[in-house]
């Protein structure tokens, strides 16, 4: 069968690493083109953006003249893009850099001296004013945005459009706002469907109240879209809820994780340490870092919490740490190269991500890796992923103080969640995703789409969309041995399923459950189970799961409704 | 009478080196141990050495009518045993003249009086000893660091036998009276009060440079004739003797001033005194009344450079909640580590204060930010906690 021709859109892609993003277009590229046959074009790629069977244009390799090659005037829909189109600088759209490396530190606040939409007089006038070299020089010093970044988008859709007017292509496949305005451009001239991949939004970098060219952007290129495919469920929320895309074209797929090469290095100081990697922005939720840092520090006297990372917040968070009085025990070691990186995972005790909104959260999955025990935000699409890791509400730095301190304290609740949490990532894979993107594909185009792979791909309603379902203690009942706590004197069917909600499944949990946990557990279900005694619960837990059957039975002869 | 007393405080901390979290835990050092020799290097070359040498022609061109006053911090003196004895020989050289009187003050340069009584106690006296020990005389007046002062520092320098005590003319508390008299602190009798002329001072050590100023260029000869023309018994000009080389460098013609300074006071027919002998041979003028601290740094001159904002005050606060364990421990080597964190400059970098202040921040911190001079100190404060945990 004829391979599938996609025509991919990118904006980052390594070796130009910039964040997130460039990571994630290389894996799915990577396992697309195994599948589909491949062209991807780039405003910039190097000697070294080499992928078997995919044919990757870098703008800067080649000499392009726009041509126009669409009328935008002729159809009502497409003003639209010329209003972008025209765009050459829209206020608060300075500096703006989704996917900032952790080096670039904001210091001071951004000035905006121009505070009107400039627009371009002549545009759209085919090749006359700029040619692809002046263009590239925009993207000179690895600067993929930068204050002229809506230039750079306006123009990267013209060089993209000419380009793929040369291309044959069954689908297009844009990823994030750098890439809609092309994308929409090539939709138009080319009548074939348009998929957006997206991988961050305005939503998640500025919040709820974000508007603008940026949010502008992005939802009519969703609107136009034929699918979407965001990273997780709860971005494919956003998609639906805060940018009113129809829920029927959104995709979900969730990134893959590479697997990482990890080691364990023991720390130089006697206290645990917990650790938050990433910028220090408003969205990565570092302030609620340093809340819940307060609580465990004033209970625990033995934890140290670090903070790897820059950004606009750091001066801030620096300030209110030392007002808290934990200057002496909360950390800052600024940007680290990936070697420190490493380090530090190889020495946390606990990894924290309390992301005010994340995407998807690639650095808690190489946490999970590197056999930490998570505890993630509820806002984030590493929780789709990451079951067995504990979550809470970005905002609710109680529970998430108490998942720390419990899995600080908690050998066994520990054990579990690091061994739980590292089978969720084996599943994540870009071949995983690849099936995903497939669907998306097989659903704007109308018919099944198969690539090499044989296994029949069904057109499916996409997944429910709504706030993804979140446990309230993460561990899910799959995967982990499971007894039959009956068999317990003094256990009936409802007492093993508060204790299987507690985390208690085997014999061996209950037999190494602390005693004050199985009275709180009895405590929390309400005044019916207080009057219950679990004193010989572990005792003859202890039996059952060695097995000792005969002696359990001469156990409970003696016991009276399993006491004494 | 018309009279000149010229002081001069000098000081060098032990600045830290970028400690990061990774050392946490293994690096006992602190310090920057290459950078305070380079900084020490600069300042002998670019200030110590030339001034000592101008003063000692001085005194050897006017004989016994030329002294001054000089307060070295044991900060310092050990920097200079142990980097620069050749420096530290031109200081004794000059004391050697019996024309200069040696001020007290905290051995480490610190804020001890701010945050422990007993530390601030031990640090005076280990300073007397030092400066008995290079130069043969015992410190009977005291300027605390930053020039703080309160009408509580006079009562305790009084009880620790100092006759004299140093501090800014605050216009607050002066109320209009002048600076150029003998004053006394509060229901204290055996110990007066120097007040610097901040005036004259800040004529020479602000405004030397300043070509907009009306009165540039100053000559000695003009400054000479202000100080003679100063209502009053004395006139104190204080400053850092780092001023000559360091914040106005040689080309801007300072050496040449102090240089020819004395004779031209000469000329006037000022006489030079030195601190204790104001205090032996004026007469007090009136009761100088300071409740809360006061400073002679930065434009609000209170206690804002060192403690104004949340990471100074943190800072302090964890260092001194160690001060029972180490004190405790007996161990020399940690008492003088511990004390040696205690230097006024590693709270004066964490400062956040803009404009003018903010640049003289900048310009003495060997940091890139008041937050990264933040992180280093907390981080090596954090090990100095793990050391400290286990000796306890």
């Amino acid at each position: 069968m004829k391979k599938l021709k996609v025509l991919k859109l990118g904006w980052e892609f390594p070796p130009l690493i910039s964040g997130g993003l460039a990571i994630a277009c290389f894996g799915i590229a990577k396992a697309l083109a195994k599948q589909t046959d491949l062209t991807i074009i780039l405003p910039k790629a190097s000697q070294d953006s080499i992928l078997n069977n995919a044919n990757i244009i870098g703008l800067n390799n080649i000499d392009v003249e726009i041509s126009n090659t669409i009328n935008h005037s002729q159809e009502e829909i497409y003003k639209k893009y010329n209003a972008f189109a025209r765009t050459l600088f829209a206020p608060g759209m300075e500096n703006i850099s989704p996917y900032p490396s952790l080096e670039k530190t904001t210091t001071e606040g951004t000035s905006s001296e121009s505070t009107h939409i400039q627009t371009s007089t002549h545009t759209n006038k085919s090749s006359e004013t700029t040619t692809n070299s002046t263009f590239f020089s925009r993207f000179e010093l690895d600067e993929m945005y930068g204050d002229d970044v809506q230039q750079k988008v306006v123009e990267y859709a013209e060089y993209v459009a000419t380009l793929a007017a040369n291309l044959e292509f069954d689908v297009i496949h844009a990823h994030d706002w750098m890439t809609m305005l092309a994308g929409i451009k090539v939709k138009h001239q080319s009548g074939k469907p348009l998929v957006i991949h997206a991988h961050a939004l305005s939503y998640d970098r500025a919040g709820p109240d974000a508007r603008g060219w940026n949010y502008d952007l992005e939802k009519y290129g969703m609107e136009i879209a034929d699918a979407v495919i965001p990273v997780s469920r709860y971005t494919g929320t956003i998609v639906e809820k805060h940018y009113g895309i129809n829920p029927q074209k959104i995709f979900p797929v969730h990134n893959g994780v590479e697997p990482v090469k990890t080691f364990s290095e023991k720390a130089t100081f006697p206290e645990k340490l917990v650790l938050f990697l990433g910028r220090i922005t408003g969205q990565k939720g570092p302030e609620f870092f340093l809340e819940v840092a307060s609580k465990v520090i004033a209970e625990n006297d033995n934890v140290r919490f670090v903070m790897a990372g820059s950004g606009d917040q750091l001066k801030r968070i620096i300030e209110t740490g030392a007002y808290r009085k934990v200057g002496n025990k909360f950390h800052f070691t600024g940007f680290l190269n990936r070697e420190k990186v490493n380090k530090l995972l190889a020495m946390a005790d606990v990894y924290c991500m309390p992301s005010v909104s994340e995407p998807f959260g690639l650095s808690a999955a190489e946490a999970a890796q590197f056999g930490i025990p998570c505890v993630i935000s509820k806002q984030s699409g590493a929780a789709e992923v990451m079951q067995h890791a504990l979550t809470a509400d970005f905002w609710d730095v109680e529970l998430m103080a108490k998942h720390i301190t419990d899995l600080l304290e908690d050998e066994e609740l520990r054990k579990k969640v690091i061994a739980g949490t590292f089978e969720d990532i084996k599943t994540v894979t870009w071949e995983h995703a690849v099936e995903g993107i497939m669907k998306a594909y097989s659903y704007v185009l109308g018919y099944d789409v198969k690539g090499d792979s044989p296994a029949e791909i069904e057109i499916q309603q996409p997944v429910n969309l709504t706030t993804p379902k979140v446990k309230p203690i993460a561990i899910s009942s799959a995967d982990i041995q499971k007894d039959d706590l009956k068999k317990i004197e003094g256990i009936g069917p409802k007492i093993e399923s508060l204790l299987n909600e507690g985390g208690v499944f085997s014999y061996s949990d209950l037999a190494h459950a602390k005693f004050s946990k199985l009275k709180s557990i009895l405590a929390d279900a309400g005044s019916r189970y207080q009057s219950h005694d679990p004193s010989t619960w572990a005792e003859q837990a202890e039996l059952a799961a060695e097995g000792k059957w005969k002696t359990l039975e001469k156990l409970q002869d003696e016991l009276d409704g399993g006491k004494r | 009478m018309r009279n000149v007393c010229l002081y001069f405080n000098l000081h060098q901390p032990n600045r830290l080196k970028p400690y990061d979290f990774f050392q946490i835990g293994h690096d006992h050092f602190y310090e920057d141990d290459k950078m305070n020799k380079d900084f020490l290097d600069k300042i002998s070359n670019d200030c110590y050495l030339p001034m000592n040498a101008i003063m000692m022609e001085n005194i050897n061109r006017l004989g016994k009518d030329f002294k001054f006053c000089l307060s070295l911090s044991g900060t310092l003196i050990e920097q200079m045993e142990n980097h620069r004895p050749d420096v530290l020989q031109s200081f004794i050289e000059l004391s050697k003249t019996g024309q200069v009187e040696f001020i007290g003050q905290t051995y480490y340069h610190s804020l001890a009086y701010l945050n422990s009584l007993p530390e601030f106690e031990r640090q005076v006296k280990k300073h007397v000893s030092k400066i008995e020990e290079h130069f043969g005389q015992t410190p009977k007046v005291f300027r605390n660091t930053g020039m703080i002062y309160c009408n509580d520092l006079a009562g305790r320098l009084e009880n620790l036998g100092f006759h004299g005590v140093m501090a800014e003319g605050s216009p607050q508390y002066l109320q209009g009276r002048s600076p150029n008299y003998l004053y006394t602190a509060p229901h204290t009798k055996n110990i007066k009060t120097i007040l610097k002329n901040d005036k004259l001072s800040a004529d020479f050590t602000h405004r030397f440079a300043d070509q907009s100023w009306n009165e540039y260029p100053l000559t000695a000869e003009k400054y000479a004739t202000w100080i003679a023309n100063d209502e009053g018994d004395c006139v104190n000009i204080f400053m850092p003797y780092e001023t000559f080389g360091q914040h106005l460098s040689a080309d801007t013609g300072a050496f040449d001033f102090i240089k020819h300074l004395p004779n031209e006071l000469k000329k006037q027919d000022v006489n030079f005194l030195t601190a204790s002998d104001q205090v032996k041979q004026l007469e007090v003028k009136d009761v100088f009344d300071v409740h809360l601290p006061v400073s002679w740094r930065d434009s609000e001159k209170d206690l804002s450079a060192w403690s104004g904002n949340n990471m100074q005050k943190e800072a302090l606060q964890k260092l001194y909640s160690l001060e029972e364990t180490v004190i405790n421990s007996k161990d020399e080597d940690l008492i003088h580590v511990w004390s040696k964190l205690q230097t006024s400059d590693h709270f004066y970098y964490l400062n956040t204060k803009t404009e003018k202040d903010g640049e003289n921040r900048d310009y003495l911190s060997p940091y890139e930010s008041p937050y990264s001079g933040y992180i280093y100190y907390m981080n090596a404060l954090a090990d100095l906690e793990i050391t400290c945990k286990e000796k306890s």
